[in-house]
C-alpha cells in the first residue's frame, strides 16, 4: 500500500505571488493601525423603538422581546465595557423604555424592580420624576401586589426628591389601592408621611411589612435583596446584631 | 399513503443523522439560554424559558427545513422521484406519504423541544405547556410541508430553503404587518394600496404569532379558542399548502 500523497507540491510560488501576499499582509496590518483605537463609544439611553417594532425584531415572540428588551435596559451602562453612573443616563429616554416593556408585559415585576431598586438610586434625584411616574402607573393595576410600587413611588418621592406634595398625591392613590388582605401600612401612608418619619425608619417598615404579607408570592432574590438591604443598609450594626430577621446575613 | 414511502424517508431522516443535528443543537441553545438567563437579576427561571422556548424554536425549524429541501432536491437529481413514480403509487399517494413522513419528523421535532422546555421548567407540567408544544408541532408541520411545496416548485435547494424561510418570518410578522396596515398611519392612495395588498396576501400566510404564544409557558393566560385556532388552521394551511403541491407534481412532466 502507497502512503497518502502530500496535499502540495514542492514547486516554488513565484516571487510575484510571495510579494503580493506580503503587500496585502502589510495594507492589512496598517488598516489594523488605524482601526485598533476605534472603539464603541457609549452613546447614553437611546429614544426607545415602538413595542410594533421590537415585536417585528423577534418575529412576532412577544415575551421573547419583552425579555430581551429589559436586559438591554439593565445593561444600558455597560454595553461598551463601561461602568457609568445613573447620574449621566438620559432619564426621559429611560422613561420610554419603562413604557416600551409595560406595553409588552403587564405581569412581570422585572421593569418595576429595576426602576424603582435601580434606576431609582441614582445620584441626581431632579431625574427620578419618570422612575416615579411608571411606578405610579404600575402600581394601580388590579394584579395582586402591584401596589407595592405605588408604595416605592411614595418612598422615591418623599425622601429622594423630597417633594411632599406628590408624594401625599401618590398616598391618597395609594390608600384607594388598598384591598382586604393587604397589610394596613398603605391606608395609612398618609399618616405616616404626615409624622415626618425618617427615610431608614420608613423603609424599615414598608420592606418588613412586604415580607410578612407577600414573600410566599414574590421572587426568592427580591426577598433575599429585601433582607440584606434591611440588614446591611437600613440597619446599624448595632441594630442587625438583635434583628431576628438577620441572623446569618 | 405508502407506508414503504414514509420509512424511506425516515431512513433519509436518519442517514442524514437529522435528528441528532437537532438534539445536539437544542442542547446547546439550551445552555446558552441558561447562560443568558442567569444576567436577569429576579425572575431568572423565566428568562431562561423564554429565550430557550424563543431560540431553539427557530434553530429547530432551520434544521428541519434543510433536511426536507436537500431531501427533495437530491431525490430529484438522483432521479429517485422518476424511479418512485414508475411504481405502483399514485402522484397523491407521493404527495401524502411525503408530507407524514415530514410531519412525523415535525412533531418528533417539537416533541424534544417539549422535553427541554420540561426539563428547563424543573418537570412541571402545565396546560400552558401542553398548548405551546401543540402550538410548536403544528408550526413545524405546516413551515416542513411548506418546505416541501418550495422544493417540488423551485430547482434549486438554496432558493427553497430561503424561501421556505421568508414565508416562515412573513408568517411570524404577518400580525404586526397587519397592525401597522391597519393603523391609519397615513391616508396616501399609496399607503392604502399597500394595506389592500397587505390584506390579500394575509389571506393566504397562517397567523404562526398566535400559534405558539411564549407567554403561554410562563402565565399560561390562554383559553379553548387558543386551542381550536391551532388545530384549525393547522389543518387548513396544511390542506391548502398539499393541494398547491400536488397540483404541480400532477402538471409535471418527466
Amino acid at each position: 500500500m502507497s502512503s497518502n500523497p502530500s496535499r502540495y507540491h514542492s514547486e516554488p510560488l513565484g516571487f510575484a505571488l510571495v510579494f503580493f501576499f506580503l503587500v496585502v499582509l502589510t495594507a492589512n496590518i496598517g488598516l489594523w493601525i488605524y482601526s485598533h483605537k476605534k472603539l464603541p463609544q457609549w452613546a447614553n439611553v437611546p429614544p426607545a423603538p415602538s413595542s410594533l417594532s421590537v415585536q417585528s425584531a423577534f418575529l412576532g415572540d412577544r415575551e421573547l422581546a419583552y425579555r430581551a428588551s429589559v436586559i438591554t435596559l439593565q445593561n444600558f451602562g455597560n454595553l461598551t465595557g463601561e461602568v457609568k453612573a445613573l447620574k449621566d443616563y438620559n432619564y426621559d429616554h429611560l422613561g420610554q423604555w419603562f413604557n416600551l416593556s409595560d406595553q409588552l408585559n403587564k405581569i412581570s415585576d422585572y421593569t418595576p424592580f429595576l426602576a424603582g431598586y435601580y434606576f431609582g438610586a441614582s445620584q441626581n434625584v431632579e431625574q427620578l420624576y419618570p422612575v416615579i411616574e411608571y411606578l405610579r402607573k404600575v402600581g394601580k393595576y388590579p394584579e395582586a401586589d402591584k401596589w407595592r410600587w405605588l408604595g416605592q413611588a411614595v418612598f422615591l418621592a418623599k425622601h429622594r426628591l423630597k417633594n411632599d406634595k406628590l408624594a401625599l398625591e401618590l398616598a391618597d392613590e395609594l390608600a384607594a389601592t388598598y384591598k382586604p388582605g393587604m397589610p394596613a401600612w398603605p391606608l395609612q401612608m398618609r399618616a405616616i408621611l404626615a409624622s415626618q418619619m425618617g427615610d431608614k425608619d420608613m423603609a424599615h417598615g414598608m420592606m418588613l411589612e412586604i415580607l410578612k404579607s407577600s414573600a410566599d408570592k414574590m421572587d426568592p432574590v427580591e426577598v433575599n435583596f429585601m433582607i440584606d438591604y434591611i440588614c446591611n443598609t437600613i440597619n446599624t450594626p448595632a441594630e442587625k446584631s438583635k434583628d431576628p430577621l438577620c441572623e446569618g446575613k | 399513503m405508502s407506508a414503504h414511502l414514509i420509512k424511506y424517508v425516515l431512513m433519509a431522516a436518519m442517514r442524514d443523522r437529522m435528528m441528532w443535528g437537532i438534539a445536539v443543537i437544542s442542547i446547546l441553545g439550551a445552555c446558552l439560554s441558561i447562560f443568558s438567563g442567569s444576567a436577569a437579576i429576579i425572575e431568572q427561571g423565566q428568562f431562561v424559558m423564554t429565550y430557550a422556548a424563543g431560540g431553539i424554536r427557530i434553530l429547530t425549524l432551520i434544521g428541519l427545513v434543510l433536511f426536507v429541501v436537500f431531501y427533495v432536491r437530491r431525490s430529484f437529481d438522483a432521479r429517485d422521484v422518476e424511479f418512485l413514480l414508475t411504481r405502483p403509487i399514485s402522484r397523491l399517494q407521493f404527495i401524502l406519504s411525503h408530507a407524514a413522513a415530514f410531519s412525523l419528523l415535525a412533531v418528533l421535532s417539537g416533541a424534544f423541544l417539549t422535553l427541554i422546555i420540561f426539563a428547563l421548567n424543573r418537570g412541571q407540567f402545565s396546560e400552558g405547556l401542553a398548548l405551546w408544544s401543540c402550538g410548536v408541532a403544528a408550526e413545524y408541520i405546516l413551515v416542513a410541508n411548506t418546505a416541501f411545496f418550495f422544493a417540488l416548485v423551485l430547482n434549486s435547494p438554496v432558493s427553497s430553503g430561503l424561501s421556505t424561510l421568508g414565508f416562515y418570518v412573513l408568517a411570524r410578522m404577518i400580525g404586526n404587518l397587519m397592525a401597522i396596515a391597519h393603523a391609519n398611519l397615513a391616508s396616501t392612495v399609496l399607503f392604502k394600496g399597500l394595506a389592500y395588498v397587505m390584506d390579500m396576501i394575509a389571506m393566504v400566510i397562517p397567523r404562526l404569532d398566535l400559534m405558539a404564544q411564549t407567554s403561554w409557558l410562563i402565565y399560561g393566560n390562554h383559553d379553548w379558542q387558543s386551542w381550536a385556532f391551532i388545530c384549525g388552521q393547522a389543518i387548513l394551511f396544511l390542506a391548502l399548502i398539499l393541494t398547491a403541491a400536488l397540483i404541480d407534481l400532477k402538471r409535471r412532466q418527466f
